[in-house]
């Protein structure tokens, strides 16, 4: 508390330098990871990391293949609201998306 | 079963024999099943946080079940396009807006099968005919007859 009044009190330069730094501490990148699952095709992964991110088919087939030998991939990271329509989009094609907090 | 592309990009599926057709004609009904077990699958879980989990369920599942419902609508119109073909084996078509559709129908309906039938690694990893259980042995059979199908529409550019 003493910190804001004493920034609004001595300048505008540490109350920005404070909000700048408060806003970076509330949006925290978040992953969407894709896990391995028996059934779904490879091919039909790549097709879909193709359709849903708009990756090239070597990018997608290089996370398709990390999400079989791997278990699992990060196949994408961002803002939390995006993150969350990517994996809407993903369980849509069935794929086990979900979302984890990604390291700031 | 063979699948070719026409020049305005509808596809067309020929020579389905018996199981694929009933396979086919099936899927609906999977698709729409309320069974615990496919429901789980067909909604995964988003979070492991219990709070954004409940939040996930409560915003995206509405959405989720629209788009599978509008899908289980789609694929039921094209099946009733189903006609014998002239070597008496049946044929169908899917016009090219349905494609990605059906690629996720079959995906759906797959999932369902090997979730409602507690299925392993093992048994995907099985030749059907060595299985001592007939009920297993067409489950698998069907899962199979969906993912050759899914093959031949993404090399046919679906």
């Amino acid at each position: 508390m003493m910190g804001w009044f004493g920034s609004a009190a001595s300048g505008v330069s540490e109350s920005t330098e404070t909000e700048q730094e408060t806003r970076t501490r509330l949006a925290p990148p978040w992953n969407v990871v894709v896990r391995d699952d028996p059934v779904t095709l490879m091919s039909y992964v790549t097709r879909v990391f193709i359709r849903v991110f708009g990756y090239t088919e070597i990018k997608a087939k290089r996370l398709m293949m990390e999400v079989h030998h791997k278990g699992r991939a990060i196949v994408w990271t961002g803002a939390r609201e995006e993150a969350e329509v990517y994996v809407q989009k993903l369980q849509g094609h069935h794929l086990l998306a979900s979302l984890e907090p990604g390291q700031e | 079963m063979r699948v070719e592309r026409d020049d305005d990009g509808q596809v067309r599926l020929r020579n389905l024999g018996p199981l694929h057709v009933d396979t086919l004609m099936r899927m609906p009904e999977w698709l729409q099943s309320d069974d615990p077990r496919a429901r789980s699958r067909l909604f995964p879980a988003a979070y492991t946080d219990a709070d954004d989990l409940a939040d996930w369920q409560r915003y995206a599942h509405p959405d989720l079940a629209h788009l599978y419902a509008s899908r289980v609508e789609l694929i039921s119109t094209d099946l009733a396009s189903l006609d014998a073909d002239e070597e008496m084996t049946f044929q169908m078509i899917i016009p090219d807006k349905h494609g990605a559709a059906w690629l996720s129908a079959l995906n759906g309906a797959r999932l369902v099968l090997y979730s409602l039938h507690d299925l392993t690694v093992e048994d995907m990893e099985t030749d059907p005919a060595d299985l001592d259980d007939v009920d297993k042995e067409l489950v698998l059979l069907r899962i199979h007859v969906m993912a050759y199908l899914q093959e031949l529409l993404i090399e046919a550019g679906v």
